[in-house]
């Protein structure tokens, strides 16, 4: 795990690819995203900070943090700790971005019966993905961006 | 009718070889009756005859009877006219009445010798009377002739001598046996006759009853011979007729027999076609069932196909997001470096030294990364969109194909403008399909057509149906698109429904992939794609799909096992292109119901 020195946990990405999750981290600082922000390395990681530990209400509040999940991971997929965090009553309200290659509408529309807020196809192209974190972030007023935003 | 039971029991028997056709047996049937017809008239013309012969005969004896009174009377009438003349003399007539009635007697007797010569006894008896009545005519002629000599005295002292009534009374006795025997013969006759007339009666009435007898006889054995297997032989036809099994077989040797024979014969090979049948049946069905289980397997395995191709196309994508990423970072420690570069503390030599490879390798090696990522993307989207068109769910309807292709031209518009083509197109009668699908069908064909016009001459595209629309007989509306373009060789047009199959690599970008959509499109919607092509005057596409909805049809429209919700999304995201494609990250807005994405995004 690694996180922002000092600052609160707003960004939790679980991703099992090191260079998605480097990538994701880079543009979401270059875009000029200032929250602090952990990685969880595969579902069975996410279970254990949300659900079967108490370390995520230590680290951050429900209401302002985000959750961006992978699908394709080892041990335990995306829609499993989707299910998980939903029916477990203080991590349901987390808003949860899908992040992943698979758009597969079969499991678009089963991330999105779980409650998912997006659902996000891993873009070749980052920027779009970048537009879609900071427009979800904006909205749920996560985001927080240096006074004078550097690109 | 011994010859009929030979007949009816030669079947049975086996013995009797007699062979008769029904028409032999119809003969039998009136002939016999005739035969006893004969019989009969030729026995009651014999009665006939004999009562003839007892009539006559009675009749001859009544004429002899009266023949004999006659010679008698006249006998008797000579007698007393001689006895006359003696008494009155010479000078009377009695004379000649004597004589006279003498000859009639005479006649009279003559005449019966000759009608009694068969009897020999009564011809005898009339010879005696012949004779005495000579001898009376003799003593009364001599007495007659006293009186003509003037002996009267004398005469009538013979006439009281009573030697006349001695003659009479010989003549008289001769003539009365012989009547008496006449008279008995006359009995004898009478009753011969009523015996005859008896005969002819009892003749015509048994006769007539044996003819009805034999008759109804005939008739009867006729009815079990003929008739009642004439029933069996229809009965059998009615049950072969319904396939039901035969009577046993007909016994005879008749056209009854032979006709049975053949029936029997023609159901028994009726059963063999029905077996037959049967086992082809069966196994025209055990085919079937192989075939629908070869086109399950085969649509399993194309499935299984197309899930592969799109798990693996997905899988790709991870390390590619990592390449465009990655490659992205270059370029911005790139960029970082050639400002850190700006410091003045590095030397001229050194800064412009870097500043080159920063500026032509790495540039130039982080642009060719970009350019295969982005040619792996598109290859891989292209695979995914295939693959997509193999999976999606489609949802058939009645599809307005005029109003489809119109859109599609409209789309293509500023293309075709700017190539100077002109497109036209039929009033196009609707099929049955998804709506989607069928745009899809004639986006690519359109495009292609546009795409592949020959520069040098202008270009036209037209968009119509063959036979005026009509469906054929699987009930196929066929369409055409029709270009004065480039064409395709011969060696490629069998490949131009092959995926990655670029022919005018150089004319228009692309993977090579619309074609085979089209071609898995048309698959899926039960219709077929072909294509005639010349080089260098143009090509035609051909593309049939349903006119109407086919139950068939649906079940393969209907197609895999994903839900309608979700093919819609991918309806949607076909609509518009790919979310790579379009630069649209987010896929919220597919389903209407996902209100936080749609508010964001």
């Amino acid at each position: 795990m690694t996180t922002f020195a000092g600052q609160p946990v707003n960004i939790i990405l679980v991703e099992d690819d090191d260079g998605h999750a480097s990538l994701v981290e880079k543009n979401l600082r270059r875009a000029g995203v200032m929250n602090g922000f952990l990685r969880l390395k595969d579902g069975q990681e996410a279970l254990t900070y949300f659900v079967e530990t108490d370390q995520f209400c230590k680290d951050c509040d429900t209401t302002s943090c985000v959750l961006l999940l992978d699908i394709k991971m080892p041990k335990v997929d995306g829609i499993e700790v989707l299910r998980r965090l939903k029916q477990n009553a203080p991590t349901a309200t987390i808003p949860v971005i899908m992040l992943t290659t698979t758009d597969d509408p079969r499991e678009v529309e089963k991330c999105y019966q779980l409650g998912c807020n997006v659902y996000i196809t891993k873009p070749v192209e980052y920027e779009t993905f970048v537009d879609a974190v900071k427009r979800l972030g904006f909205f749920l007023q996560v985001v927080k961006l240096p006074p004078n935003g550097k690109k | 009718m011994q010859k009929r039971w030979e007949i009816d029991s030669a079947g049975h028997q086996d013995v009797t070889k007699i062979r008769l056709n029904i028409f032999a047996k119809g003969l039998l049937l009136i002939s016999l009756p005739l035969v006893f017809t004969v019989m009969l008239v030729a026995l009651l013309f014999r009665a006939q005859s004999e009562s003839a012969d007892a009539a006559w005969w009675q009749t001859h004896t009544k004429d002899v009877l009266h023949l004999a009174e006659e010679a008698y009377t006249h006998a008797i009438e000579s007698h007393s006219a001689t006895r006359a003349y003696i008494l009155i003399g010479k000078d009377s007539n009695f004379n000649e009445v004597a004589e006279a009635s003498m000859k009639e007697a005479t006649a009279a007797l003559d005449k019966l010798a000759t009608d009694t010569k068969d009897n020999t006894e009564q011809n005898g008896r009339i010879q005696t009377a012949i004779d005495r009545l000579r001898d009376f005519d003799h003593w009364l002629a001599g007495e007659r002739a006293r009186v003509g000599q003037g002996d009267q005295a004398g005469a009538i002292e013979q006439v009281r001598s009573r030697k006349g009534v001695v003659h009479s009374e010989a003549f008289n006795e001769a003539i009365d046996s012989f009547k008496k025997e006449e008279e008995r013969l006359d009995t004898i006759r009478t009753a011969a006759v009523q015996r005859a007339r008896q005969v002819q009666r009892v003749t015509l009435i048994s006769g007539a009853l044996a003819m009805f007898v034999v008759s109804g006889a005939a008739l009867l054995v006729f009815g079990k011979s003929v008739a009642a297997r004439v029933g069996v032989l229809t009965q059998n036809a009615g049950r072969m007729a319904d396939g039901r099994e035969l009577l046993p077989a007909i016994t005879g040797t008749d056209e009854i027999a032979q006709l049975d024979e053949a029936m029997h014969a023609a159901s028994a090979k009726l059963a063999t076609a029905a077996e037959s049948e049967l086992l082809f049946k069966r196994e025209l069905e055990r085919r079937a069932d192989e075939l629908v289980r070869a086109n399950e397997s085969l649509r399993q395995q194309t499935q299984e196909n197309e899930m592969f191709v799109y798990s693996v196309s997905h899988d790709l994508r991870s390390p590619l997001v990592n390449l465009q990423g990655f490659s992205k970072e270059l370029e911005f420690a790139g960029q970082e470096l050639g400002e850190t570069l700006a410091d003045e503390r590095i030397p001229a030599d050194v800064r412009k030294r870097a500043q080159q490879v920063i500026d032509s390798d790495i540039k130039d090696s982080v642009r060719f990364i970009q350019t295969a990522v982005t040619r792996s993307a598109s290859i891989i989207d292209s695979l995914l969109r295939l693959s997509r068109a193999g999976r999606v769910v489609y949802r058939p309807e009645n599809v307005d194909v005029n109003g489809t292709v119109k859109r599609v031209i409209d789309a293509m518009r500023g293309t075709i403008e700017m190539k100077g083509a002109t497109v036209k197109a039929q009033v196009l009668l609707p099929v049955w399909g998804d709506a989607t699908a069928v745009e899809q069908i004639f986006g690519n064909l359109i495009g292609n057509a546009v795409n592949y016009l020959d520069a040098s001459r202008p270009g036209f595209i037209e968009v119509g149906m063959l036979n005026g629309g009509t469906p054929d007989r699987a009930r196929m509306r066929t369409y055409y698109v029709r270009d004065n373009g480039l064409g395709i060789p011969e060696a490629h047009i069998n490949k131009v429904f092959v995926a990655f199959q670029r022919l005018h690599g150089d004319v228009a970008k692309g993977e090579g992939i619309g074609l085979a959509l089209v071609r898995r499109i048309i698959e899926r919607h039960g219709g077929r794609a072909s294509v005639e092509s010349t080089v260098g005057v143009g090509t035609t596409f051909f593309v049939s799909l349903p006119a109407e909805a086919r139950s068939e049809g649906e079940a393969e429209l209907k197609g895999s096992s994903e839900s309608s919700i979700a093919s819609s999304s991918v309806v949607a995201d076909e609509a518009r292109g790919t979310a790579l494609k379009d630069g649209n990250g987010a896929r919220g807005g597919a389903g209407a119901t996902k209100e936080p994405a749609g508010a964001v995004i």
